[in-house]
């Protein structure tokens, strides 16, 4: 694997749980040699998702909230005529809503119909919704293309994300990149 | 079945969905022609029953096929003229298109539903090839006055439906006839293709004539798998023989060149005696089309088949251009504004004052005496410099802004354009409504001929989906109710056949739709009686009401005034159902009928649904739009009123409405609004975090800690460690009005109906009423069900829709523990209303008796000089306005005392009245006061008076003003 470059925000957290237990190995997109991975940063961790989920990372973070919904939804925005409705992902994995700040961007998932329609995309179709949604995170960091063999299956937890939050955790010299499992960040209902 | 099959047969569904539509008005127009069958339109319902046909053949789909064959058969005898089409056929035809249209719905089950009936029905007209199985009997369908089209009989044999006009069509046109077998696995399987793509294909060189399965190599081919059925097909090309094989992808061995140089020579035999002047050019089969279609024969246009979320797209992207174009005007507008006073003009500006300056001081110096003239004109120079200059920027920009308003114009066109791709004709709609009359009027044993006049009006798509009932119902309605049997036509005086006309046309920007038949007509006295008889209106009232009004009683829920209830339109049930259906598409409806001659039902829709009228409210600052559906009427409660009007019944708030509790829900309760308030310095939004009014904190800081700056106050002013100056802060925050909890503003609330209840929403702004397009709801919002959808604002905000319904479920309003309330206090309103509080005037004669009239009955009170009053024998008049109007004396007619004389003004009373005006001639006007008429005991009595009683501490005659006039009529 080549980290195309290793992102320098945020300190190194706490990297792996003490705990040994792990999961079966993810068989998803087993056979894809190589992920592109856009990453980003929540709190003192870092994330990445598959690029092919990702319609486009748009720098506004004014919102419409939407009194009576639930925490995780930070409300609506405007994205060229269309409606999208932003996530809080860090309030699904158990931290605090994030302040907004300068840094902090929306990463504006495809369909399921968009990733559907892609030739590749078949495989990844369960990870996102039919509803237009952006996630809501501290902020942009770099992309990292890394070889399937070397995603391992994510621990149980890591600090307070639960496992299941996670399709897989990759390795880099310095820090710990969790893969996040959209399906899961993005389920309804609390 | 693979996903691509699955696909194709619900693209086979669609289409065939579309021909048994298009076979329906043709059909009824071939009964209506009898015998004198149009070449063209037998046709055109043949070619759509045998797509169907073909189509479900390949899928195997066993009862399809068989109904939609055992129909073109009897098509096919209709074409050859052997058969003329009858009520009958029509009837057996159209069962068999509703059957298939069953099937269609279902296809996956259609093997196991039945068509026996269907069959049946048919049988009579098929010829005596049993139905399913063509090729088992000897064909008959082959006409024999027409010898010389001896084909193949084994062709004959295989393809009955192939008639003799699409052979010398074909031939006419120079085709020459091939007979393809196709083996679905090896032909079409292995090479990846599906019939679909094969004919279409096969289409561009040339013309499918007929397709069939071969039932022969069925049973001959031993073994064969149930994958491997063999096809026939008939295909009509100008490609030769050694090229069709090529052409068409199939093997030459499994093709056969039909010989029809014979049929040629005899058809070019008998063009060139009978008609020489069309003599046959080899030609393509489209010039033949546009030759043989008549102008009657109406034709649905030709059309690309668009993905609706394609459009939906393009909309939002329109919308979005929309608002781009907004931003781009203001901030090209705020550029200009801000080049012309910055920068470039400044410096000018200042270079002309300078050297302004420098010769003015010299000039001045030179010549004091003329100093501040010179001064003055020097600064007027000046003045009209920099007028000027800016003048000439503006011109300069002018050009920017012509390119401006063109892409100004385009996007607004591109808006619109991209907004009527949502559009459909109203003929989708129109089109099923012959039928129905026709089976209708058969049932009714009625004559009725329908008129459709306006079928190219487009509505949207969604508008024409939801319109479909309540119109069957009118159409039904118009039909069974309104057209009388003919007999009693004729013994009215009208033609035996009725008529309805149903109609669509634009008008001011909405879609009217018309039903209008020359029928009975609403009966208004009976509809007034049966009003009453239910208590939905008073006698007294019912008078009052126009025919129209009380026509519209019609439209309440299970109101009927049918004597006797047909299966067809049960009435009662119907109409209001039609209301409230086109009332939540946004539209009106409107009836006008005249007793004997017939109803009119108009219909106003919007447009598209996309597209709603809503109000936009706010509290906190947060703003909502609410449908103006869901509004009865806004009500604003001024501040003094509001402890009078606004009280507590159980759990809930409620306002007196007219006599009716009104419960009350505050729009920031309910949603949960964080409180905010507005910085009374900067004018700014801000949180309140306050827990209670009466809590005395500074000015809060807003989120990220900065101090609102730009207007803020010297800052030792604002320490909050200063009681003193928090306590001023305060003040002027109450008086800057932190709305909310300012007890001194007005409520503005809301009135809205949930269901049948109403219910106020009360809210802190009301704004503009604005269009707004409605966009769906994101699931994970739908739970807070408090939105009915969101919408995005001309000013490019996200804003909820607020749903009513869903905001009186979370107000839980408990509109029953509120009935009992409810009649007390409409008991005390009617109490109140019946108490009858009266505006007295009060006056006297010039004499001892105090006199009053109720001010309700006077039109007007006139000083006059006496002057202006005439004698006429001993009766007197006076000028008033510009007619004279008879005095009258009021001693002559009450027993009081007359007046003084020698005055040199009157009063004069006019009374209001309707016949026979006169003036009441008095002395002195005391006052007008309002009190409840209660005529104390012992009250006077008399003539003309209609009691006596104290008011304002002294008796007082209160006259009775109706018999005065009428005895001074008298």
């Amino acid at each position: 694997m080549q980290p195309t470059s290793i992102p320098a925000a945020g300190t190194p957290g706490q990297l792996i749980s003490d705990t040994g237990f792990f999961r079966p190995p993810v068989r998803k997109g087993a056979h894809m040699a190589m992920q592109q991975l856009a990453t980003f940063t929540i709190g003192e961790h870092l994330f990445g998702i598959n690029v092919l989920l990702i319609r486009e990372i748009n720098p506004n973070t004014s919102f419409t909230p939407v009194d009576l919904a639930p925490e995780y939804i930070r409300g609506l925005m405007n994205l060229r005529g269309q409606i999208v409705t932003i996530i809080d992902p860090a309030v699904r994995l158990g931290m605090p809503q994030r302040e907004i700040t300068s840094a902090s961007c929306c990463l504006v998932l495809k369909t399921t119909r968009e990733v559907e329609d892609r030739e590749d995309g078949s495989q990844l179709a369960g990870e996102t919704v039919n509803d237009i949604v952006g996630l809501l995170v501290d902020s942009i960091s770099d992309m990292v293309s890394a070889n399937t063999r070397e995603i391992e299956s994510p621990p149980a937890n890591i600090g307070d994300i639960d496992g299941r939050f996670m399709s897989g955790i990759l390795k880099m010299e310095n820090r710990l990149l969790i893969i996040l499992k959209t399906s899961e960040v993005l389920k309804e209902g609390k | 079945m693979s996903l691509y099959d699955k696909e194709m047969l619900n693209e086979l569904i669609v289409e065939s969905r579309e021909h048994l539509a298009s076979v329906e008005p043709d059909l009824l127009e071939l009964e209506q022609r009898g015998a004198d069958v149009s070449d063209e339109l037998i046709n055109r319902v043949f070619r759509a029953v045998h797509s169907i046909k073909g189509g479900f053949g390949f899928f195997g789909i066993e009862r399809i096929t068989t109904l939609a064959h055992s129909m073109e058969n009897t098509l096919s005898r209709v074409r050859n003229k052997t058969l003329v089409v009858t009520s009958d056929l029509t009837d057996a035809l159209f069962t068999g298109i509703d059957k298939l249209r069953l099937l269609l719905d279902d296809v996956d089950n259609a093997d196991q539903t039945s068509i026996d009936d269907e069959l049946a029905k048919l049988i009579p007209f098929v010829d005596d090839v049993p139905a399913a199985t063509p090729a088992s009997s000897p064909s008959k369908t082959k006409p024999p006055e027409n010898p010389q089209l001896e084909l193949d009989r084994n062709i004959r044999e295989k393809h009955p439906e192939l008639s003799d006009a699409q052979i010398i069509d074909s031939v006419k046109n120079g085709r020459l006839l091939y007979q393809i077998i196709l083996r679905s696995h090896t032909d079409l399987e292995t090479n990846n293709l599906t019939p679909i793509n094969l004919f279409d294909e096969w289409d561009k060189i040339g013309l499918v004539l007929d397709i069939v399965l071969d039932f022969d190599t069925i049973t001959g081919l031993e073994g064969s798998t149930g994958n491997e059925l063999t096809y026939s097909a008939i295909l009509a090309s100008v490609l030769e023989p050694d090229l069709i094989s090529t052409a068409t992808g199939i093997p030459s061995e499994q093709i056969y060149h039909l010989e029809t140089t014979k049929i040629r020579d005899q058809l070019q035999k008998e063009q060139r005696s009978t008609q020489p002047q069309t003599a046959a050019t080899p030609g393509n089969g489209s010039e033949k089309k546009a030759a043989t279609a008549t102008k009657t024969e109406s034709r649905i246009e030709d059309a690309l088949r668009v993905k609706v979320s394609l459009l939906n797209k393009l909309m939002n992207l329109a919308g979005e251009l929309v608002l781009s174009r907004n931003q781009l005007l203001q901030r090209v507008n705020r550029t200009i504004r801000e080049s012309l006073d910055s920068d470039v003009i400044f410096n000018e500006v200042e270079q002309q004052i300078e050297q302004s300056y420098e010769q003015t001081a010299e000039a001045v110096a030179r010549d004091p005496a003329n100093g501040p003239q010179r001064i003055k004109a020097e600064s007027q120079r000046l003045i009209n410099l920099f007028r000027q200059s800016l003048n000439f920027k503006i011109t300069e920009l002018s050009g920017v802004h012509a390119i401006i308003q063109n892409v100004d114009r385009v996007t607004s066109m591109l808006q619109e354009s991209t907004m009527q791709t949502r559009l459909q004709p109203i003929s989708v709609l129109f089109s099923k409504f012959p039928r129905i009359v026709r089976d209708l009027a058969k049932k009714c044993e009625k004559e009725v001929q329908l008129n459709i006049i306006g079928q190219e009006v487009e509505l949207d798509k969604s508008i024409i989906e939801l319109l479909s009932d309540p119109l069957t119902h009118l159409i039904r309605n118009s039909v069974d109710h309104g057209i009388e049997l003919p007999a009693k036509r004729q013994s009215a005086g009208k033609p035996p056949a009725g008529q309805v006309v149903l109609k669509a046309f634009h008008e001011s920007g909405k879609v009217n739709i018309q039903i209008e038949d020359n029928g009975g007509g609403i009966n208004t006295e009976r509809v007034k009686n049966r009003a009453i008889e239910r208590g939905l209106v008073t006698a007294e009232a019912a008078q009052q009401m126009s025919d129209t009004e009380i026509n519209r009683f019609i439209l309440m829920p299970g109101f009927s005034t049918a004597e006797k209830v047909s299966d067809v339109s049960g009435r009662g049930v119907g109409m209001d159902v039609v209301k409230t259906n086109i009332e939540r598409l946004g539209g009106v409806i409107d009836i006008q009928s005249v007793y004997g001659t017939g109803t009119t039902i108009t219909m106003q829709l919007p447009l598209t649904l996309a597209i709603i009228s809503s109000l936009v409210v706010a509290s906190e600052g947060r703003r909502f739009a609410v449908p103006q559906v869901g509004i009865e009427e806004l009500v604003r409660v001024r501040s003094k009123d509001i402890t009078k009007l606004i009280e507590r019944v159980g759990q809930s708030e409620v306002y007196r409405l007219r006599g009716n509790l009104l419960p009350l829900v505050r729009l920031a309760e309910i949603l949960n609004l964080p409180p905010t308030f507005i910085h009374p310095q900067t004018g700014k939004r801000l949180p309140d975090r306050r827990a209670r009014w009466s809590d005395r904190r500074g000015i809060p800081q807003t989120e990220n800690g900065e101090e609102p700056a730009a207007a803020a106050p010297p800052p030792e002013e604002q320490k909050p460690d200063s009681e003193e100056m928090t306590q001023k802060q305060w003040d002027e925050r109450r008086r800057g009005g932190d709305r909310r909890k300012n007890i001194h503003n007005a409520v503005k609330i809301v009135v809205m109906h949930a269901g049948e209840n109403l219910f106020g929403l009360v809210v802190d702004e009301v704004y503009d009423s604005e269009e707004i397009v409605v966009k769906p709801l994101s699931a994970y919002i739908k739970s807070c069900g408090a939105y009915a959808g969101t919408t995005i604002l001309g000013d490019g905000a996200v804003t909820m829709i607020l749903d009513t319904n869903g905001i009186a479920r979370l107000g839980h309003l408990k509109f029953s523990e509120l009935d009992n309330a409810n009649n007390e206090e409409r008991e005390k309103f009617e109490r109140e209303q019946s108490k009858v509080l009266q505006d007295i005037l009060l006056f006297d004669n010039g004499s001892e008796e105090r006199l009053g009239v109720e001010l309700l009955r006077v039109a007007r009170i006139e000083k006059i000089d006496c002057d202006r009053i005439e004698h006429v024998g001993n009766r007197e008049f006076v000028r008033y306005e510009s007619s004279t109007l008879p005095l009258i004396r009021l001693q002559n007619h009450l027993p009081i005392a007359p007046p003084g004389t020698g005055k040199q003004h009157q009063f004069i009373i006019v009374p209001k009245t309707d016949k026979n005006p006169v003036g009441i001639a008095i002395e002195n006007v005391y006052d007008v006061i309002r009190t409840e008429l209660t005529f104390v005991a012992g009250s006077m009595q008399g003539r003309n008076i209609a009691g006596s009683t104290i008011l304002n501490k002294r008796m007082t005659i209160i006259l009775n003003l109706p018999e005065l006039l009428e005895e001074a009529a008298a």
